[in-house]
């Protein structure tokens, strides 16, 4: 009953689109939507590139970490690549791929057209991509990226990697 | 033979009983006990080892069991049962781990007592270095006579009777500075006597870093700016590794050094063959005789530091 109310007052825009049951075209994935399903698949797909990337860098610390030395490379870049591992996982990955799955089953599941305010969700997503690619490009400061450690605690943060540490912050905020 | 279901679900409870008291203390996860607080610590651990453990083996062999024995038969594609709610299951289970954690924390905050954690005199710390409003009306800050607590003081049912050594640390990166304030012997390896509380006094040079010692079960924040303390009783002779658990830096895997527990005569020797004599400006000095011509004092090094006797030969003095 309150459905029907709630759709025959004026005030509340309708729906921007009617997303059920049409075909998609491949680009309208690539591109701003307001489809919770398509903002799903959009979450997922992006937060599993980045899942690659921050696991790869958990192949280079493997890889450092076979022999005692440190012949593969250098303790600097070490930190580096495990504070963005971890950033990664947690900001890009968990966060990103929770959002997903929460945007593409839960409206689903309870019955909803869609989420609640459908343009904020495309936009919500579309802050993702253009943050990790500001996130990662601190790679390739000459000082480098962030060496603090994903809890970046003040008088190292502070000291070491102070650009990189500068992006990371940003970046948090971004996300 | 038709086993009654009730009676081997008896016999499975008192089996996982048995295995997860068996595993608690047989578990063979911690290092070697090297401090009486060590043993407070190992014994809390293997009680909630044996509680995980017969969690694990109540909840996996649930689901296996419900795996094989609830298995889809062949050609039923039809839904289970739609099963909704159930109360006193739903209070049983919200009620044991609510128990459990009860127990737990009273448990644990039982040995952090036993530990010296709530010792009152522990660190006198001010708390941080933070500028006091004292203008009328505006937010009136922490009164910096309550002091706040970093740390591990003395434990309460220790032996009061005998002084504690006190020791300074200083983390800075990537090395741990020993200062002995007794005898003015400083020193990056840390040599302790043994069965004699040791006390702490722990400050950062430049970053935080993270004082652990693991045979003797302690770790703790290493700040700048603050000081934090530890003290501990350690009952076993032998040499155990110091590290820093706090990412400090580029090293910070290498900052790590030696505790070194003694005997009584070894540590006096080595406090002895370590003292600095102080000359009359109150300054430490070394007290290898400077009269040693260079390469005469460092000919029994010369091994050690990489260099030839070629090389020694040529330091004139």
């Amino acid at each position: 009953m309150s459905t029907t109310l709630e759709r025959n007052t004026p005030v509340s825009p309708p729906p921007p689109e009617k997303n059920e049951h049409r075909q998609r075209k491949w680009y309208e994935y690539y591109g701003y939507s307001t489809d919770h399903k398509v903002i799903g698949i959009q979450y997922l797909v992006t937060a599993f590139i980045l899942y690659f990337i921050g696991g790869a860098l958990a192949e280079v610390m493997r890889t450092e970490l076979a022999t005692p030395d440190p012949d593969f490379i250098q303790p600097e870049f070490y930190n580096q690549a495990m504070t963005m591992h971890g950033s990664i996982m947690l900001f890009l990955w968990i966060i990103p791929a929770g959002a997903g799955f929460a945007n593409y089953l839960i409206p689903l599941m309870i019955g909803a057209e869609d989420m609640a305010f459908p343009r904020l969700n495309g936009v919500a997503f579309w802050i993702i991509p253009p943050g990790g690619i500001f996130f990662l490009s601190s790679f390739f400061l000459e000082s480098g990226t962030a060496q603090a450690g994903w809890t970046s605690y003040p008088p190292l943060s502070l000291i070491s990697g102070t650009w990189g540490d500068e992006i990371w912050i940003l970046s948090v905020f971004l996300f | 033979m038709n086993i009654p279901g009730n009676i081997i679900t008896l016999i499975a409870g008192v089996a996982m009983t048995l295995i997860s008291l068996w595993y608690g203390q047989n578990h063979g996860l911690l290092p070697l006990a090297a401090s009486k607080d060590a043993g407070d610590v190992d014994e809390l651990f293997n009680f909630m080892m044996t509680i995980a453990t017969g969690l694990f083996l109540l909840v996996e062999g649930v689901l296996v069991y419900s795996l094989f024995k609830f298995r889809r038969k062949k050609d039923d594609t039809t839904d289970g049962p739609p099963i909704e709610g159930n109360v006193p299951l739903e209070i049983v289970w919200t009620a044991i781990p609510t128990v459990i954690v009860f127990i737990l924390s009273i448990y644990s905050f039982e040995i952090y007592n036993r530990m010296g954690g709530l010792d009152p005199m522990v660190a006198g710390d001010p708390g941080p270095k933070l500028a006091h409003a004292h203008h009328h009306g505006q937010l009136v800050a922490l009164s910096p006579i309550i002091d706040v607590a970093l740390g591990l003081g003395v434990s309460p049912d220790s032996d009061q009777g005998i002084a504690p050594l006190e020791i300074k640390v200083n983390g800075i990166q990537y090395a741990w500075i020993f200062t002995y304030p007794e005898s003015g012997v400083i020193s990056g390896e840390i040599h302790v006597p043994v069965n004699r509380p040791i006390a702490l006094t722990m400050t950062g040079g430049d970053v935080i870093h993270a004082f652990w010692l693991p045979e003797i079960r302690i770790k703790q924040d290493v700040i700048p700016g603050r000081e934090t303390n530890l003290v501990f009783t350690p009952n076993k002779v032998g040499q155990y590794p110091v590290i820093c658990a706090e990412l400090c830096g580029a090293y910070h895997g290498g900052m790590k050094t030696q505790l070194y527990v003694q005997s009584e005569e070894e540590y006096a020797q080595w406090i002895k063959d370590n003292t600095f004599a102080m000359n009359d400006n109150g300054e430490s000095v070394a007290m290898n005789p400077p009269s040693n011509p260079d390469a005469e004092f460092l000919a029994s090094y010369a091994s050690d530091i990489g260099v030839d006797a070629d090389a020694l030969a040529q330091l004139k003095p």
